[in-house]
């Protein structure tokens, strides 16, 4: 029972950090939310002396929860290259694109000068 | 006959159209920087009667009678929580709750929890059980009060062997408290502690 209660902290505090690079969680914290429900019944059990019940919910428990950590550490491998991909694209790809717009249209405006004489200077020629 | 252009008739055009590309460009960095930042993080816990609306409450209890509310926590911590619903029962004159001061200085029932309800909740997500429960008790041959055996909560029986309530003849009821407290676990402590919130419901035991 102590295992499988120490197992569905360890799986929480995984789901935790995926969570935070950004992973979805939802199915995990799903599969948490019945493990965390057996080990609730089997602590009732073993208030009740029933501790045949309690062994085998305890270990339902826990086996419900095999292969959650490395689960777990893949989507929050996941997320994070996701999260390194879209800070590229959506802060740095942006503000150097706003960078770019603004020194761009700065040149162009010289070079348009340049090229088309002074400001304000209008040549007619009337005959 | 040709005219040079007169650039300077252009420059606001130029500008604006400058400004607004910029913009569009800048869009995803700014909707990032823009957001108004969260200030409260906060759990919410609720009960809501058999309707699912927060009416029609069970308070006359007959004894073996199913009766069904719903449970509901929501998560505005900012992170994905792992709570404990610690059930817990109690008569006029056992502990309850405490309910007044800075919710970090709130107390727990003392009384034994009778059951434990686990909940994980992502952040700004709620999470919502029915609950159907029942009691079983006696009322004494004297009638001055009412003895529990067992309460029942979602077909797991719990034993309330050493529970009774006296008559309260002032509010003329038998009366019994059902109390919800949420617990949460401290990644840091490494241990469940009580998040001062508790919802409950008052009931009158009839003997009928």
């Amino acid at each position: 029972m102590v295992e499988a209660d120490q197992t569905i902290k360890d799986c929480y505090l995984t789901v935790t950090a995926a969570d935070k690079a950004g992973g979805n969680v939802s199915t995990m914290l799903s599969v948490l939310q019945g493990a965390g429900m057996l080990l609730s019944r089997a602590n009732l059990a073993l208030e009740k002396g029933d501790f045949d019940l309690a062994y085998n919910l305890s270990v339902q428990s826990k086996a419900s929860l095999d292969g959650f950590v490395a689960e777990a550490n893949s989507v929050k491998d996941a997320a994070e290259h996701s999260g390194f991909v879209d800070f590229m694209i959506n802060v740095v790809g942006s503000s150097a694109g706003t960078v770019g717009v603004v020194v761009g249209s700065f040149a162009v405006w010289f070079w348009l000068n340049r090229r088309y004489g002074k400001v304000g200077h209008v040549e007619q020629n009337e005959s | 006959m040709w005219s040079r252009m007169n650039l300077s008739e252009y420059k606001v055009l130029f500008i604006v159209v400058t400004a607004v590309v910029a913009l569009f460009v800048a869009s995803p960095v700014l909707s990032r920087v823009l957001v108004y930042p969260r200030t409260e993080f906060f759990s919410e816990m609720w009960l809501l009667g058999s309707n699912h609306k927060a009416e029609g409450y069970p308070y006359n209890i007959s004894r073996g009678l199913n009766y069904t509310v719903f449970l509901g926590i929501g998560n505005q911590l900012g992170y994905c929580a792992y709570y404990v619903v610690e059930v817990k029962f109690r008569n006029e004159t056992q502990s309850a709750p405490s309910s007044f001061g800075p919710i970090e200085n709130r107390t727990p029932s003392n009384m034994q929890s009778l059951f434990n309800i686990t909940a994980f909740v992502a952040d700004e997500q709620d999470w919502e059980l029915p609950l159907a429960f029942s009691f079983d008790y006696e009322v004494s041959l004297d009638r001055s009060q009412v003895i529990f055996h067992n309460l029942t909560l979602n077909n797991e029986i719990s034993g309330l062997e050493d529970y009774s309530t006296a008559w309260n003849s002032t509010r003329t009821v038998f009366f019994g408290d059902l109390m919800f407290e949420l617990w949460i676990y401290d990644a840091q402590a490494t241990a469940l502690s009580y998040h001062g919130r508790f919802v409950d419901l008052k009931f009158n035991m009839t003997t009928y």
